[in-house]
């Protein structure tokens, strides 16, 4: 017999051995209890992905821990791989929350640090789907009181550092522990209604849902976790080249110069961003923050507005603070539409705004990328400092003709004045350099695309070097 | 919006009809009919259209203050530009500029933009200037950072009377018109501190500026010339560094024999000749761009073209002092290397020097220094080097001229002489104690010189590797555009 001949044989005990290994995944999955609403991690990935385009890292790995043959333990809980969605490639990490319960098996672990520094090195972005469960340490029982295998989780793991692979996470269910830590460092994080994150136990860990700010997207079901998860890898820029462009449509209702002081926040984004490119993470009256277009330039932005001023309160500032970190992680321009009068009294007393609030200040000053700013209606103290500030480095402010610039609300600060009497619309900070262009609300568009494209030119130079005292350290050329 | 379109207006109309024909009526352009001229027809964004100076009251006057900023394209490269506008207080530039030039210059930084300049104008407006807060105006008034390796390239145009001219000694390319003129400081003051009476033109007009102190890189006749002239030049340089410049095809077969060299360069090493004519034999046709043709002219510097990529140049110039180095020479190579380092741009040299001027004047003027200085600058560029030695090359100064840089490739013609220092220098030095007590001192001279010239010759270096190779004069050109092609940096 030849070797091709043996090789193709059904008989071939190595070819029976897979066919057998196969087969207890697919009981595995065969008896997997269902319920409505919820995929299993295989189910979700094909929902992500590119059909056929799945390759499996560890297909018949299991954990070591167990002495049942495998069987109850497939992938050792941690699907990997790699694939690609709208034909750009990712990398892949689904949980499964049937096997140990746990996330932070060995073998699992092995395979999550070699997704996370293959992503790292390659630049491509990584999916995260979380579904813990209960979070139980199973790989490290501490009734056995050995630390079998604990060396491989003290290895650092290329996340959050500048050069890291964007990482996206999306959770669909109790995630406790180093997986929820890993979770929380994550670029952009959707959450089912079953959601949670957590470092402390089950029964201390809060419950699922929105937790006052930790997702930046909270849906109703896998599925439609799934389809944002979709929407945000079309909407980012390539890591490869940052200023790759999407296609560029019109926006759904174009700006006007009937436009009104006080717009709608919904007539502001229909009016600026290219129709059917907004994902918005917070979408409240008032504020709306997220990934977009305009004229075909994906930015993070984030939007104030409407009939009564708006205030900023913690859920708002937390929320532009992710756009934030969006923009100085993956390059993106951001850019605010602000129509604000400051800050929401009530919510700026509690220490955990003034947190929140320096940690938006920080990841809007740390970016890199373009930054634009445009006043539509109250830009008091340039609608707060977190939102336009120069000193956070905006690159280029404008406002419409009836936008009011003053240094703070002139109506907290002067009861009974009227804002026309003690500041001058826009002309004055116009005169002096805090606002760079006044334009007509039909011209707004058209130009935030026009320095969108002048400021993306300089994306793929990497940011001058900063010393301690704030200088360039890179003025002297390498010799 | 009707506030809106009246304050453009204003700011478009500033100065009236009248500004327009008193700039005419002294044979200059307004600054938008310059920015007109240089950049590509509808592509200019001006930036803070609405800006003024600080006096409220003067606003409808005052849009600009000055100065017009904004961005445009030219040849479809985007290009930040920043002109002097006369029609507003003389086109000096005031404190209230400070908030304004620093949001521009933030954006050129971020966008590693070309910056051009076109100026005209009184620097530093005097009387609001007298103030303590004048301070703050070298931290912020001298130009861009060049901020590696967000660094955009710098060309600067003079178009008239202009002072505290700092963009012009950061430019990376530099014109000014006949008509114009550059100092630190005007006459006036001059007077007023030292009682010294100059004109404006002696103290820093177009011929002083290109024969005496080099620090333009060009003089043309008028406005027109001097924006095409940007125009041109830009054209041989990348936007920023570590991107390519653009590539032109010039027509020119870059496997062109040169046989005619033969007939340009003498085989005496004493005659003199143009070496602009080997440049323009080597490089593709009709490329070449000479930077300061007047000052220091025993260098001759430029750009030009070989292939279609720009290369830097700098050769020896036999028919002026017989192409030594000299103080000036290294002013002049000293643009050239700053270029070729921070832009990251090819260098050709072409080296036939007798060596270092030795004359008590130079040794004067610190020449040891400013070659110390020059000779460890010359091996700062990583960029692909290519040195051709056509004749002579003598001393410290084939190292100035970037001869046997180990990181770079070197040719030399098979008649040229590589020694320390002149043959003739040599034996007289050498065997002084012998020619003295010579009965035919000159007999003597004759044989022991062609005895040196024998080891001057580029052979021995050939043969150790110092030389890369001993090349036929006409097959320079393809040797050069090879050698360049081989060392270029992928990008």
């Amino acid at each position: 017999m030849s070797e091709e001949a043996h090789v193709s044989s059904t008989e071939d005990p190595g070819r029976q051995r897979l066919e057998m290994e196969r087969e207890a995944i697919r009981d595995f999955e065969a008896c997997r209890p269902r319920v409505e609403g919820v995929l299993s991690p295989r189910e979700r990935i094909q929902a992500l992905i590119d059909p056929g385009s799945f390759l499996e890292l560890g297909s018949l790995t299991r954990s070591q821990q167990q002495s049942d043959g495998g069987g109850s333990t497939p992938a050792d809980g941690l699907v990997a791989g790699w694939a690609t969605v709208h034909g750009r490639e990712i990398a892949l990490l689904a949980e499964d929350p049937l096997v140990l319960k746990m996330t932070d098996a060995q073998v699992a672990g092995d395979k999550r640090l070699r997704i996370l520094n293959t992503s790292a090195i390659r630049g491509v972005p990584i999916v995260y789907m979380a579904d813990g469960q209960e979070g139980e340490w199973a790989g490290f029982p501490v009734d056995r009181g050995d630390l079998f295998g604990y060396h491989r989780y003290q290895r650092t793991e290329p996340v959050s550092s500048e050069l890291a692979a964007p990482l996206i996470t999306a959770v669909f269910g109790r995630c406790v522990g180093r997986a929820a830590e890993l979770l929380m460092e994550a670029d952009f994080v959707v959450s089912t209604q079953r959601g949670s994150l957590s470092i402390v136990p089950s029964e201390l860990a809060s419950e699922p849902g929105d937790q006052d700010g930790l997702f930046d997207l909270l849906v109703e079901d896998d599925r439609e976790a799934i389809a944002n998860v979709r929407k945000f890898l079309s909407s980012t820029p390539s890591t490869d080249d940052p200023r790759a462009l999407g296609t560029a449509e019109m926006p759904r209702r174009p700006l006007d110069d009937s436009l009104l002081p006080h717009a709608s926040v919904d007539d502001v984004i229909d009016g600026l961003f290219d129709e059917g490119s907004i994902l918005s993470f917070r979408n409240q009256p008032g504020f709306v923050s997220g990934i977009g277009a305009i004229t075909g330039h994906r930015v993070a932005f984030a939007v104030t507005g409407g009939p009564t001023p708006h205030l900023l309160n913690t859920l708002d500032v937390t929320a532009i603070g992710r756009v934030a970190h969006l923009s100085r992680r993956l390059r993106m321009p951001l850019v605010f539409v602000q129509d604000a009068d400051g800050y929401d009294p009530a919510a700026a007393r509690s220490p955990e705004f003034l947190r929140r609030l320096a940690v938006a200040l920080d990841e809007v000053r740390k970016t890199w990328a373009p930054k634009l700013v445009l006043v539509t209606g109250h830009g008091h103290v340039l609608g707060s400092f977190v939102m336009g500030g120069r000193q956070l480095g905006m690159d280029y402010v404008m406002a419409l003709p009836f936008a009011q610039i003053a240094p703070r609300d002139v109506v907290a600060f002067h009861p009974g004045a009227i804002p026309g009497d003690l500041v001058d619309g826009p002309w004055v900070a116009a005169g002096f350099g805090h606002l760079d262009e006044v334009v007509a609300p039909s011209e707004a568009r058209q130009q935030m695309a026009t320095f969108l494209q002048i400021l993306s030119l300089g994306l793929d130079v990497p940011p001058p070097e900063v010393d301690r005292r704030g200088r360039y350290v890179a003025d002297i050329p390498k010799v | 919006m009707a506030e809106l379109h009246r304050r453009r207006n204003c700011a478009d109309n500033l100065g009236g009809v009248v500004a327009v024909e008193r700039a005419h009526a002294r044979g200059l352009l307004t600054a938008p009919e310059r920015l007109e001229l240089l950049l590509d027809p509808g592509s200019r964004v001006p930036f803070g259209t609405l800006f003024h100076s600080d006096n409220l009251s003067q606003a409808d006057e005052t849009f600009g203050d000055g100065e017009l900023d904004g961005f445009g394209t030219i040849d479809g490269r985007w290009v930040a530009y920043f002109a002097s506008d006369p029609r507003v207080k003389g086109g000096s530039g005031g404190p209230a500029d400070f908030l304004h030039a620093e949001t521009f210059r933030n954006i050129v930084e971020k966008a590693a933009l070309p910056l051009i300049y076109l100026m005209q104008g009184g620097g530093a407006r005097i009387d609001e200037a007298m103030s303590s807060q004048f301070i703050a105006f070298p931290a912020t008034g001298m130009g861009v950072r060049k901020v590696f390796p967000r660094r955009g390239v710098f060309l600067t145009a003079v178009l008239g009377s202009y002072y505290a001219p700092w963009n012009v000694a950061q430019a990376d390319f530099s014109v000014m018109t006949e008509s114009s003129n550059i100092s630190l400081t005007a006459p006036p003051l001059v007077y007023v501190g030292t009682g010294q009476q100059v004109t404006a033109e002696e103290l820093g007009g177009a011929q002083v500026q290109a024969r005496v102190t080099g620090q333009i890189d060009a003089v043309v006749p008028d406005e027109v010339a001097a924006l095409a002239m940007v125009r041109v030049a830009f054209g041989y340089l990348p936007s920023r560094a570590g991107i390519d410049p653009p590539i032109v095809d010039c027509g020119d077969s870059p496997d062109r024999s040169c046989p005619e060299l033969y007939d340009i360069v003498p085989t005496a090493l004493n005659r003199a000749y143009d070496v602009r004519r080997v440049i323009t034999t080597i490089v593709d046709r009709n490329s070449f761009l000479e930077f300061s043709p007047e000052f220091a002219r025993n260098l001759v510097t430029g750009l030009a073209r070989m292939n279609g990529r720009t290369v830097l140049l700098i050769a020896n110039q036999p028919k002026f002092l017989a192409g030594v180095i000299d103080s000036g020479a290294v002013i002049k190579a000293k643009k050239i290397f700053n270029l070729c380092n921070e832009l990251d741009l090819p260098l050709l040299s072409l080296v036939d020097t007798p060596g270092v001027l030795p004359t008590k004047e130079q040794e004067h003027r610190g020449v040891m220094t400013a070659l110390y200085e020059h000779g460890i600058r010359r091996f700062r560029p990583t960029a692909p080097k290519v040195t051709v030695v056509l004749r002579k090359g003598v001393g410290f100064a084939i190292g100035a001229m970037s001869g046997g840089d180990p990181e770079g490739i070197t040719f030399a013609w098979p008649n040229s002489q590589i020694c320390f220092t002149g043959v003739e220098a040599c034996v007289r030095v050498v065997h002084r104690r012998e020619i003295e007590e010579s009965d035919d001192p000159s007999a003597l001279i004759t044989e022991l010189s062609e005895r040196y010239t024998g080891t001057s010759a580029p052979w021995s270096a050939a043969h150790v590797g110092y030389l890369d190779d001993v090349i036929d004069p006409a097959e320079t050109r393809m040797r050069v555009i090879r050698a360049f092609e081989v060392t270029r940096r992928h990008r």
